[in-house]
């Protein structure tokens, strides 16, 4: 289980559309090969040079108890690439470029990836992007960043690709049944999800409410929180009382004070 | 002196003995296989203006779809992947004597739908059959 990687996923994607040299063209968890088309006249966004984010492996030592909810170091990948049957060739000429007055050299593919290096860095740190502050907001701080780079040509394409690996400490995810803090990077990605144009946005966001519903004792939150077993939350006592075996918790009606040398007590809750 | 023989700027090609059966199947492999391509003769990603495109007649042959990431194999650390072919223009150098493609050069493949272009990724122009050149996709 993870909100936060999801939540991280589409803020991120979200925040570098149309920021960067690829447009729209940025995938998240991107499975499918790249097919580029043979007609050159009608090349879809996806026949484009890209961006595609993934979160791969994630580690967490050292957990509460039994608790769930961290996200650990996890790694981000943003993996740009460009092949040359992505750039756009004069039907006539056979000539490329890949943007007006830079032809499709290779030179000019490390050019065009390092540029868009660049760029992913300069969103997510922008201050006026909002998508980015959600970003910032669940990583809670960089381990290590790794760059790394490829290329191949032997294989019917002409291909070059650049990747940047951030090894990141990710905030908890928020535990279901535990109401989100206003302003919190998860509240606020939720209601800029509810908001969105695409309605794809709008279902993931009810989603990711619905995985978070509910409303939680403040027993069963401690529960909740670490993975707590019953007798471990009697042993420490923050259980119902013993007898309790459903731990229904049912709201307190009556109940009776004994003091040594006097009287029992009995006290009833104000029905009025 | 065979020492300046070496130095000869260009020496003329010798014939050897299978040439012209080579010739005469060449021809007639190509009569049945060969297609218009159009080549386009590029240097530093533009147009060479030194060279004039031609439309000549070659094979083309498009291998099997290979599925890789950008590394051109399937190292785990890269994830986005590829579907892409293998290509091969053969041209019969009996007939085209003077052609001498680049890497980098395009050919335009007329008979394909789409009329897909591609660009020169290798050339073989030792082989004592035909020129060959590696295509990508463009």
């Amino acid at each position: 289980m993870s909100l936060a990687r999801i939540a991280l996923r589409i803020a991120a994607v979200e925040a570098l559309r149309g920021r960067t040299q690829v447009g729209d063209n940025v995938l998240d968890s991107q499975i499918a090969a790249l097919d580029v088309g043979a007609d050159g006249e009608v090349r879809t966004d996806q026949e484009k040079p890209f961006i595609a984010v993934y979160t791969n492996a994630a580690t967490i030592e050292g957990a509460d108890l039994r608790a769930m909810s961290e996200n650990g170091l996890t790694e981000i990948e943003f993996e740009m690439g460009i092949a040359a049957s992505m750039t756009e060739t004069n039907q006539e000429t056979g000539e490329s470029i890949i943007v007006e007055g830079l032809p499709g050299t290779d030179q000019a593919f490390e050019f065009h990836l390092d540029l868009v290096a660049r760029q992913i860095a300069d969103t997510l740190t922008d201050p006026g992007n909002e998508w980015a502050e959600v970003y910032r907001g669940l990583v809670a701080g960089v381990a290590k960043i790794e760059h790394a780079r490829t290329a191949s040509g032997h294989l019917g394409v002409r291909l070059a690709g650049r990747q940047i690996r951030i090894t990141a400490a990710l905030i908890d995810d928020p535990i279901k049944g535990n109401e989100l803090a206003e302003g919190s990077p998860m509240a606020k990605l939720l209601h800029m999800l509810e908001g969105h144009e695409d309605p794809v946005r709008q279902v993931q966001g009810a989603m990711m409410s619905a995985a978070i519903s509910g409303s939680n004792e403040p027993w069963e939150r401690v529960r909740r929180n670490l993975g707590m077993t019953r007798d471990e939350l009697l042993a420490v006592g923050l259980g119902p009382i013993a007898q309790d075996e459903d731990q229904d918790a049912p709201e307190a009606a009556k109940a009776t004070l004994e003091l040594s040398g006097a009287e029992p007590v009995d006290i009833e809750k104000d029905h009025d | 002196m065979l020492r300046q023989s070496w130095l000869r700027p260009k020496a003329e090609m010798l014939a050897a003995r299978f040439h012209s059966l080579r010739d005469r199947l060449l021809l007639q492999v190509d009569r049945v296989f060969a297609g218009p391509v159009r080549v386009s003769f590029i240097k530093n990603g533009q147009l060479d203006v030194d060279r004039d495109a031609v439309e000549i007649e070659a094979i083309f042959r498009n291998g099997n779809s290979v599925n890789s990431n950008m590394t051109g194999g399937v190292a785990q650390r890269w994830s986005v992947r590829f579907d892409s072919a293998k290509a091969v223009l053969a041209i019969d150098r009996a007939k085209y004597p003077d052609i001498a493609l680049r890497v980098q050069d395009r050919v335009r493949v007329l008979t394909l739908p789409g009329q897909p272009w591609f660009e020169v990724l290798g050339v073989d122009d030792r082989s004592h059959t035909r020129l060959f050149a590696g295509l990508g996709e463009v």
